[in-house]
């Protein structure tokens, strides 16, 4: 990550938004997850199309995430009952998850109000 | 073919060496079934089927490493040589406190004193239908206020975040609210015309308990989990730690010689109580067996702790 973070003095805009995309990856998973279960595939594909499919997060990380945030029970994950093909593991959001979900978000918005004052004074 | 082979083979590649638990195998079927999914978008996009399966694999990124941590079973408890780091639980629940909201507490009191009252009345306006001082007006209006701020109190607290979990959601707590209200209301206007011999409405009462069950029953299959992080990883060394009739099974056993005594002697208390002094005041020895059950079950359960270290 800190290597990554360097690229973006020169010129590495995408490394910077994936860098940024990476430190919220269990809020966004739990922000696709708020409307519906969904199985991880769909996840990926929602976060890929939500972002333009300019960048991706890698499916190993949203792995981690799914197993972090069921132990934490912020998600609870249940097999789908598909009769062919595979079967899906679906993720469910928990009230927990929504409260966390929704701190966070909170907390995002203050940091990029924060974020955006700073930026400017030193543009200006 | 040559699709899904491609993918299982460079599936189990990815996956050699690694002990197959159940954990690491979950994991591989779930990534299995987003594979095929992936493969399948991508020859779907014109990409030919074996190179779909090298790219679909190639984008996971790092899957090894999270197989290793799924095969650890160390991933999911802290560390056992350092427990002077774990903070006690004492110290948990002074840093998760959430302070009293005021508001709350002062109309969860008033509603608690509505509630006796208009379960009390209620009893009080059944005894005037049944004398014919009163009509069926009376007696429903305060059944249903009882139903009102039952549901309020019930509602608001579970909407309410405290030490352990977090708020319910606004809806469904109200929900809750409604089912509990539902099944009160139900109960008092069912009491309320058996006593005034206004059988036809004993439908209606019904329903409306029913509707309560059926309410609090969906939910209760829908409810998720509300816990916060800190309660959960108490409870995971709660079950570690264990509880004393699992390390003990003699103790078990014990426990379930005295439960059968307890409860024989109860049981033939109640009846020697019924047929002498009188079936009313059967509710006596029924009571003091529960208490002795609880105490036992206290000191055999959790008293553990002192007799064994």
């Amino acid at each position: 990550m800190q290597k990554e973070s360097g690229a973006t003095s020169d010129g590495g805009a995408d490394a910077f938004a994936a860098d940024l995309l990476r430190g919220h990856t269990d809020t966004i998973v739990l922000g696709v997850l708020r409307r519906e279960d969904r199985y991880g595939f769909e996840i990926y594909k929602a976060i890929r199309d939500a972002t333009g499919g300019d960048y991706e997060i890698k499916e190993a990380t949203l792995y981690a995430a799914y197993r972090r945030l069921v132990k934490d029970g912020l998600v609870e994950a249940y097999w789908g009952d598909e009769s062919q093909g595979g079967r899906r593991k679906y993720y469910r959001i928990t009230d927990a998850g929504r409260a966390v979900y929704r701190r966070n978000v909170d907390a995002w918005v203050a940091t990029r109000r924060t974020i955006d004052s700073l930026l400017d004074l030193k543009g200006s | 073919m040559m699709t899904s082979t491609s993918v299982h083979r460079l599936l189990d590649e990815a996956f050699a060496g690694l002990p197959a638990t159940p954990d690491v195998q979950d994991l591989k079927e779930e990534i299995r079934a987003n594979l095929l999914d992936r493969v399948a978008e991508l020859t779907a996009g014109g990409v030919a089927p074996d190179e779909a399966a090298r790219r679909a694999v190639d984008e996971l990124g790092d899957v090894r490493a999270l197989a290793e941590e799924a095969s650890g079973p160390t991933a999911y408890t802290q560390p056992a040589g350092a427990p002077a780091t774990v903070p006690s639980p004492a110290e948990l629940a002074a840093r998760n406190r959430v302070p009293r909201n005021p508001a709350y507490v002062a109309v969860v009191v008033l509603m608690s004193m509505v509630l006796a009252a208009a379960v009390a009345g209620t009893f009080a306006a059944a005894v005037a239908l049944a004398h014919q001082d009163v009509g069926l007006a009376l007696p429903t209006g305060i059944a249903l206020v009882a139903g009102a701020a039952l549901g309020w109190i019930v509602g608001a607290s579970l909407a309410q975040e405290t030490m352990t979990n977090h708020p319910m959601p606004a809806g469904r707590s109200a929900l809750f609210g409604m089912g509990w209200g539902l099944v009160l209301v139900g109960c008092l206007l069912a009491y309320v015309h058996l006593s005034g011999a206004r059988h036809g409405w004993l439908v209606v009462d019904g329903l409306a308990l029913v509707g309560g069950v059926v309410l609090l029953s969906y939910l209760a299959a829908t409810t998720t989990n509300r816990k916060k992080q800190w309660a959960l990883a108490e409870a995971r060394r709660h079950v570690e730690t264990g509880n004393r009739f699992e390390r003990d099974p003699a103790a078990a056993a014990r426990f379930g010689i005295y439960t059968a005594v307890v409860w024989g002697l109860t049981g033939a208390s109640v009846l020697i109580v019924g047929l002498t002094v009188g079936w009313p005041w059967v509710w006596l020895p029924g009571l003091l067996g529960w208490a002795v059950f609880m105490l036992m079950l206290a000191t055999m359960l959790f008293g553990a702790k002192h007799q064994r270290d």
